[in-house]
């Protein structure tokens, strides 16, 4: 790095020279691991890529090395990793919409109409939001789908497309509690439609959708009941089964092989 | 050697071309070269001692390793001090020394290779050394001459030839095989590229000169490297950095810039107010359960709404269980494949179904002359 230095004569040498002077300063050096390409004396070595991965959180959840096959686009299409980033995506501006949001009636239509016109980027996170969930259920669907066809479901992996068809249903049950949140006609409707269903059900119908819907019909307590279930009890359960479903994931055998 | 598949020893010989700064054809050959040489290695001048024993000249094995072990000068095996005058030419410590700097090894570690060698294969442990020089282009003679280190009593096994019983160091065949697996670990932690001979004690009988004594032969040539090979087949893995992680990336940035521009150029729906006196007409549900909605117009609800779904998710979750095949192959899987391709297609047609062409009542309609009845895409519609 020293060789880049202009000694200070130009402003670029200068530039470089701060950072360089930063990158090897202490406080960052904490903060990246041995290994990280961010460090300054990193090498391009075997053994530092595989400090990348052993040694970052973020990183954490791959092993140090996978199959050739399983780097191509083609195998994947990355769709599992694309259902937890939009997870991710879901998470963070649900919590933007969260500080703009009363789960009471009539309080919280209002509070959707503000958030379109009123609030900085309200529209445009409450958008994101919205298709990112509808995105969500289509890329844990095909990500189901592109297992099966690839046989990826085989010993010994039986159990973890199980907590993946689980993983589904909750993924369904998160875009419908959140359906009825704007507390529209398209929600309140929607989810009367859908919860008919359930109320089918022989023996328990009516005691499931009773439970379900925190009456006998869709009432402002069902809005309460349906906003805890969205942003805490459903996020809860979901986070654990994706954290068995990616533990799983490393102890079958990382990605299944090629065909 | 022989089980690896073209394309990894391509890829080791590109990785070690990197590192050397030497063109990949050069090193690609000369990996290559070594494969098919394994047979007539230089595997030392204790492959040649022992060929010297009982019937001689019978093994060809044998035979091509004398050649080897006396370095091209003696092409017949029973040429007495050979080997012995020109091991002895050199002090052993200057000789270790030599091999020592041209393997880039610790002394110790050679000396320790060279003990086992000559242990396993006869010899002694200077006609190692000195064989281990030739190989690395030692030149010996700027070496001290050895001033009376020349180890006479086994250093010439070679020596023993025509048609005397061999002084093998372990005779009892028992023995010799996991000798020669120790002899192959130790080796193999500092000397990659040595081999290993395995023999067998066998009773000649009845051959000239044998005196039906015992006698060995020649069983197989171990490369050191295949003692402790894994035995899963090896597989052609990259580091996930930065292989996997830069795609992933760009597929999340792809993906990021995706929605970002829809969610710019497309509004959520919020229609009016939530009313209970006032059913809009049709009501449809999310649109990922208009399948179920849609099936509800064929059948009573408690088939449609209960016992389809029920049953859907649990068939498909014990897909694993059902489905015995052990082959992930497309060909040889094709009934699983029809049938859940059978029912995606199915799910498919009814949730589009349900979604486009279901209209007031929840009556067929066709989108294209009553309009589309979605309200989820209602400002794109609009």
């Amino acid at each position: 790095m020293t060789d880049k230095k202009d000694n200070g004569k130009s402003v670029g040498g200068a530039v470089t020279g701060v950072l360089d002077h930063i990158r090897e300063s202490q406080v960052w050096t904490s903060v990246f691991r041995p290994g990280s390409p961010m460090r300054a004396d990193n090498q391009d070595t075997p053994r530092n890529r595989s400090y990348v991965v052993m040694n970052n959180v973020l990183y954490h959840l791959h092993p140090v090395k996978v199959k050739r096959h399983g780097v191509r686009l083609s195998y994947t299409l990355c769709l599992g990793g694309l259902s937890f980033f939009l997870f991710i995506v879901l998470t963070i501006t649900g919590i933007f919409l969260m500080f703009y949001y009363s789960p009471t009636s009539p309080q919280a239509y209002y509070d959707l109409q503000a958030l379109n016109t009123d609030v900085a980027f309200g529209q445009l996170v409450r958008n994101m939001h919205r298709w990112g969930a509808h995105l969500m259920v289509l890329t844990v669907f095909l990500h189901m789908a592109r297992v099966f066809y690839h046989g990826a479901y085989k010993p010994p992996r039986e159990f973890n497309w199980i907590v993946g068809v689980i993983l589904l249903l909750l993924t369904l049950l998160m875009s419908f509690t959140g359906y009825l949140l704007p507390w529209d006609q398209l929600a309140l409707w929607a989810v009367t439609v859908g919860t008919t269903m359930g109320s089918y059900a022989p023996v328990f119908g009516d005691q499931v959708s009773f439970a379900l819907i925190g009456g006998v019909q869709i009432t402002p307590d069902t809005l309460l009941r349906w906003y805890v279930l969205h942003v805490l009890f459903l996020p809860f359960i979901i986070t654990l089964f994706m954290a068995v479903h990616f533990w799983r994931v490393r102890k079958d055998g990382g990605i299944s092989g090629p065909l | 050697m022989a089980q690896i598949p073209d394309n990894i020893l391509k890829r080791s010989a590109e990785a070690r071309a990197k590192k050397e700064g030497r063109p990949v054809d050069e090193i690609l050959a000369e990996m290559k070269g070594e494969a098919p040489s394994s047979d007539s290695s230089p595997s030392g001048g204790g492959g040649s001692g022992e060929a010297a024993d009982g019937g001689g000249q019978t093994s060809t094995a044998s035979v091509s390793g004398a050649d080897v072990g006396g370095g091209g000068q003696a092409p017949t095996a029973p040429e007495p001090g050979s080997k012995t005058t020109s091991a002895s030419a050199v002090s052993g410590a200057a000789l270790l020394t030599a091999v020592a700097a041209a393997r880039k090894m610790p002394e110790s570690l050679v000396e320790r290779s060279a003990k086992a060698r000559s242990r396993t294969a006869g010899g002694s442990v200077d006609d190692v050394l000195l064989e281990w020089a030739k190989e690395e282009g030692v030149d010996i003679s700027t070496l001290p001459a050895a001033s009376d280190s020349s180890p006479a009593p086994d250093s010439s096994p070679a020596a023993d030839g025509g048609g005397q019983t061999s002084t093998a160091p372990e005779p009892s065949s028992d023995s010799v095989a996991p000798v020669a697996a120790s002899a192959a670990t130790a080796t193999a932690v500092a000397v990659l590229d040595d081999d290993v001979v395995i023999e067998d004690d066998a009773v000649v009988e009845g051959e000239p000169g044998g005196n039906g004594a015992t006698s060995d032969r020649l069983l197989t040539v171990i490369r050191a490297g295949e003692v402790q090979r894994i035995r899963s087949a090896p597989t052609d893995r990259v580091t996930v950095w930065p292989h996997l992680l830069a795609i992933e990336f760009v597929a999340l940035l792809v993906v990021l810039t995706l929605l970002i521009t829809l969610s710019i150029f497309l509004d959520a729906p919020l229609l009016e107010f939530a009313n209970f006196n006032e059913q809009p007409n049709p009501s449809k549900a999310p649109w990922y359960f208009l399948g179920l909605q849609e099936l509800l117009a064929y059948f009573d609800p408690q088939i449609a709404g209960i016992i389809i779904p029920t049953f859907g998710a649990i068939a498909i979750a014990i897909i694993p269980y059902i489905d015995k095949n052990p082959s992930v192959k497309p060909s040889h899987r094709k009934l699983a494949i029809m049938i859940f391709t059978f029912f995606i297609m199915a799910a498919a047609v009814l949730t589009i179904f349900g979604s486009f062409f279901r209209g007031p009542g929840f009556n067929f309609t066709f989108p294209w002359e009553d309009g589309i009845f979605f309200d989820d895409l209602k400002s794109l519609l609009e």
